[in-house]
């Protein structure tokens, strides 16, 4: 497997995301822009340039015609994807971390950071599609506790949301109504990563006390447990295989002398039944933050600390990998 | 008394009036005891002509550790018919009680002349056993407690052997296995609070706590034994775990052993005011009990010498042990008596370091044993050359020497049969500027004991007997320069050095005269290797990179691979072959298990803190299994005592190893097919689980979606997932001209 170089990036890449198709891929970095690239081929289609932080999130409508972002300059964009023209800035009061469209595309939730005294909060901001004015009130503003979200995402039928919390706590709210429906303690370190399921009724969480687990989305009970050496910044599900993909590493600071396997900066695969590890991708030199699957599930992409987008095509041998059982 | 006031302040302190405080304060006048006085037995039996002589004797011996009192000693005599004769003791009276003890101390045992040695006790001594019933009570005899079965393990019917691993604060035994991963006997958390030990044939664990040692074993895994000892160190058993040596920082204090037991426990203090200062102590293992405690080895000026570990070294029969003070003695002592061979140390002037043989070994033919031998060496001195000394034990006759030249350094390296002894020497060459190594191979248990020498061109500095004595093998590490890396503050080496390696073999020529010499087989260059580790059958060996930051290779060499090459050349080096080559990520240790099976390397985290654990390699250097472990410290193989089977049997065994193969071939595979079928179960139910959990939750959501399409719950038109292809069909227009037809 030979993987396209993504080099658009001059800083940390903070998030990748596929388009519904599996056509386009997102990426989000440090470096104040995102980039929108074709999955094909690995060619830069443009950037979405406005932002004057670092940009934390990224994701786009199910018919790819808009795409919002999140950054640290307090502001989330909405943005014509075809143009790279930018529609509306949402002023919110700290950092935003996390933006995802709901499923009907007609909400977008965005986790803001606790800073300067102000509360962390999730905003549901109502999405018109019909015209580039969007309104500035949101339709609910859920404020997580004990401790800040760090992520969050929709439930099925968009009925919940879940986040995730600094403390590795997981809430499942019942957004509308503004209440908590269940509460756990998932982890037993930050959660760094949440990515739903296709059809949101189970979803996989990875988290610096080194593990990533899945949990049901309806009642938070957890399903399976993925064990790594290092603390785990992002975890996806492949769609067709039965795989799980744990991206992480050392963290930057502790990342202190030459080679480059130290720091465990590789794509694992697990069996996402079996919770046995299958396999990994190695490439980075950075810890992984961020990993992305294609919805058809023939490719993966990773971001990286160093900068860098892979973006892997799988080989043929990948589709015909059976597990014995 | 007069009150005190500004103006009649007292002068001095002499017109101060105390009178209150000495009648508040009084101390009671000290009874008059007895303990200055002390009981002298043994004494010769003489006439009254002769009793001065005899007092002016003792007196002059006893001034030695005190003053005696005027007329201080008292001889009772009784009336033999017509003559008076002395009774054979006397009481002498010192000065203090002080005075006493260090006259019991130094005298008992004290010999005035061959046949009256001495017996001093103190007189309160004679008072205390005075009150002793006559009618004697015999103690009621503690029921047999039937001790634990030690070498249970051996008895396993797959002939498993077992490791300890010490990570964070667990200690765990395990069954090694060698397709599925090993199974747990035990584990416990703070089962020891500095790290883990075995005995040398494995029936005993240690573990090192502040108060002492405790040893562990049996198939409960209790307690066994305790010695307490604070702030034990260090510990070394006998070779037949008969005894053990324990050293610690800290002098033995009785004061401090007593307050750490507390007042009820104050009977198992094992120690009395005689082993007060001393750091290093002998137990019996199986009774528990001290035998001796000792100073550390002090030099001619009184400052302690630094002598390695173990101080003491046994010899095999555990008959006699020894300890040097460099440059100047040995001292051997007996055991279990623990007193010094002949009641003097030998002086060797010099003496760097020496080594028992350790095997006791037999006459083939008549099948006596022959007297053990150990060997030391002294460096050279003035117009004296340095010179290897080989002594039996326990009559002290030299049996070889050989005088040395040059020499910078040496080492001793028995072979572990006990039939040749190695000294390395490191020598210097004529210009002093380089040094290079000389290999004394002494044949120690042939007649004359015979010396092949191997002059090798640079510096051997490691060398390791092939444990086997079929061949007499041995490998060396050898390199030009000699000088150690730099090492980090926890040991480990920031540079790789290059080495080279060596094997080397005994070669038996003639048939009817027979003519041996060890010949070179072959040399392995420029490698990172920093250790040799032989397996303990022999054949295989591993070089491996052990603590070195840039390096961590691990070559798995067999020497008989190649059988029909070495028949084809006639040289048997040419069977050496590199079965296998790996890395271990910041490897600390190698060890491998007593069968010669399988290997085990690990990493650390005394070392550094990146990927500890460790891996499990069988002897051709395939990876078994991959352990990462946080906080992982310590790994050990429980050794296994020496093989109960014959030469001879042990041949039959080859002879008939084919049907044993089949027999264990067919048990690993029922084992296998266990294992893999129960896995194979597993997964099946975790797959069904989860597939009817996933039909439950999509039977749940479609109802869902149901209920909220009623409600006016809209999905997107989702893209077209599908793959299609687009055809774009470009047209270029290159060149357009126009052309009138006319």
């Amino acid at each position: 497997m030979i993987p396209i170089l993504l080099q658009g990036h001059t800083r940390p890449l903070t998030q990748v995301k596929y388009n519904a198709g599996g056509d386009l891929l997102m990426t989000v970095s440090k470096d104040k822009e995102a980039s929108l690239w074709y999955t094909y081929n690995g060619e830069r289609i443009g950037t979405f340039v406005g932002h004057l932080g670092a940009l934390w999130t990224i994701d786009c409508n199910k018919s790819s015609t808009l795409v919002v972002t999140g950054a640290a300059d307090n502001t989330a964009r909405l943005w014509h994807a075809e143009t790279g023209r930018m529609l509306h800035t949402w002023e919110l009061p700290t950092a935003v971390k996390r933006v995802e469209f709901s499923h009907d595309d007609r909400y977008v939730l965005m986790v803001t950071e606790e800073r300067m005294g102000h509360k962390s909060g999730i905003y549901v901001f109502a999405i018109d599609s019909s015209s580039p004015e969007q309104s500035n009130e949101p339709v609910v503003i859920l404020r997580p506790s004990p401790v800040k979200a760090t992520v969050a995402a929709w439930s099925y039928l968009d009925k919940y949301i879940v986040a995730g919390h600094e403390d590795g706590g997981l809430t499942l709210y019942d957004w509308k109504y503004e209440t908590v429906v269940h509460h756990t303690q998932a982890h037993e370190g930050t959660i760094t990563d949440m990515q739903m399921w296709k059809d949101g009724t189970y979803f996989i969480t990875s988290s610096k006390d080194k593990t990533a687990r899945l949990f049901e989305t309806k009642t938070l009970n957890p399903l399976k447990m993925y064990k790594g050496d290092t603390g785990i910044n992002s975890a996806a599900m492949t769609p067709t295989q039965e795989l799980v993909i744990l991206g992480g590493g050392q963290a930057a600071s502790e990342v202190t002398t030459t080679s480059s396997r130290q720091g465990k900066f590789e794509s694992r695969f697990y069996h996402k039944v079996f919770e046995d590890e299958v396999g990994s991708v190695r490439g980075h030199f950075g810890p992984i933050n961020t990993i992305a699957v294609s919805p058809d599930g023939k490719g993966f992409a990773s971001g990286s600390e160093d900068g860098y987008v892979r973006l892997h095509h799988f080989d043929p041998d990948y589709f015909k990998f059976k597990y014995d059982y | 008394m007069s009150t005190l006031t500004i103006d009649n302040l007292p002068a001095s302190e002499a017109e101060i009036d105390f009178s209150d405080l000495e009648a508040k304060f009084v101390i009671p006048e000290q009874e008059e005891t007895l303990e200055n006085v002390v009981v002298v037995d043994n004494l010769p039996i003489v006439e009254p002509s002769k009793e001065e002589t005899l007092i002016k004797v003792l007196k002059k011996t006893f001034s030695k550790y005190g003053k005696v009192k005027e007329n201080g000693i008292h001889m009772p005599k009784e009336n033999l018919g017509n003559t008076t004769k002395s009774k054979g003791y006397a009481f002498i009276e010192l000065e203090s009680a002080k005075q006493a003890q260090a006259a019991i101390r130094n005298l008992n045992g004290f010999g005035l002349s061959k046949a009256h040695i001495l017996l001093v006790s103190p007189f309160m001594d004679v008072e205390k056993y005075t009150e002793v019933e006559d009618n004697c009570q015999l103690p009621p005899a503690e029921p047999f407690a039937e001790r634990e079965h030690l070498k249970s393990w051996l008895t396993d019917d797959f002939g498993r052997d077992q490791f300890t691993v010490f990570a964070g604060n667990k200690l765990n035994v395990y069954w090694n296995e060698a397709t599925q991963s090993a199974e747990e006997i035990v584990s416990r958390s703070n089962w020891t609070e500095a790290y883990v030990q075995w005995s040398p044939l494995g029936s005993y664990m240690c573990t090192f706590h502040p108060k002492g040692l405790v040893l562990w074993g049996g198939p409960s895994w209790n307690k066994l034994m305790r010695f307490i000892h604070l702030g034990v160190r260090l510990a070394d058993f006998s070779p037949s775990e008969r005894y053990l040596v324990t050293m610690s920082q800290e002098p033995i204090s009785l004061e401090r052993v007593n307050q750490q037991l507390g007042p009820n426990e104050l009977h198992q203090n094992p120690f009395t005011n005689d082993d007060e200062g001393n750091t290093i102590c002998i137990w019996d293992v199986r009774t528990g009990t001290l035998l001796r405690s000792f100073a550390p080895p002090k030099n001619q000026d009184g400052s302690v010498a630094k002598v390695g570990w173990p101080q003491f070294k046994w010899s095999p029969s555990e008959n006699y042990f020894a300890r040097m003070t460099p440059g100047s003695s040995l001292a051997i002592y007996e055991a279990p008596s623990m007193v010094l061979l002949d009641k003097k140390s030998m002086k060797v002037p010099g003496i760097q370091d020496f080594a028992w043989c350790p095997r006791t070994i037999t006459d083939p033919r008549t099948g006596a044993v022959k007297p053990e031998m150990l060997a030391y060496w002294t460096p050279e001195e003035g117009n004296l050359p340095a010179r290897v000394s080989l002594i039996t034990v326990p009559n002290k006759a030299l049996v070889r020497t050989k005088n040395l030249f040059n020499v910078y350094t040496a080492a001793l390296h028995w072979h572990p049969e006990g039939h040749m002894l190695c000294v390395r020497v490191q020598r210097y060459t004529k210009s002093k500027k380089s040094k290079f190594t000389n290999l004394e191979i002494f044949r120690t248990s042939e007649k004359d004991v015979p010396v092949d020498v191997i002059e090798l061109k640079d510096c051997a500095v490691v060398f390791d007997w092939e444990p086997t004595s079929e061949n007499f093998r041995f490998a060396i590490l050898h390199m030009s320069d000699p000088t150690r890396p730099p090492m980090n503050a926890s040991g480990m080496a920031t540079v790789a050095v290059k080495t080279n390696i060596s094997f080397y073999g005994l070669e038996r020529k003639g048939k009817l005269v027979k003519k041996e010499s060890f010949r070179l087989l072959k040399t392995i260059e420029n490698k990172n290797t920093t250790a040799l580790k032989w397996s303990p059958r022999g054949r295989h060996i591993v070089l491996a990179t052990l603590r070195t930051i840039p390096s961590f290779e691990l070559d798995f060499y067999d020497l008989d691979f190649d059988q029909s090459a070495a028949a084809k050349t006639g040289n048997p080096g040419d069977a050496i072959t590199q079965v296998a080559t790996n890395e271990h990520f910041g490897v600390t240790d190698l060890d491998w298990d007593p069968s010669g099976r399988f290997v085990i390397t690990s990493a650390s985290m005394w070392r550094h803190s990146m990927e500890n654990g460790y891996i499990l390699w069988d002897f051709k250097g395939q990876q078994l299994r991959s352990v990462p472990t946080e906080e992982f410290k310590q790994i050990f193989w429980r050794p296994r005592p020496r093989s109960l089977l014959t030469e001879e049997q042990k041949r039959e065994v080859r002879k008939d190893l084919k049907s044993y193969t089949k027999e264990f071939e067919e048990q690993d595979e029922r084992k296998l097919h266990a294992a893999d079928a129960e896995l194979m179960a597993h997964r099946r139910r975790l797959i069904t689980e989860w597939e009817n959990w996933r039909q439950q939750v999509e039977e749940f959501l479609a109802k869902e979606t149901d209920e909220a399409l009623a409600g006016g719950y809209k999905l997107p038109i989702a893209a077209d997932t599908e793959d299609c292809v687009v055809d774009e069909i470009v047209e270029e227009i290159i060149d357009e001209k126009e052309e009138i037809i006319g």
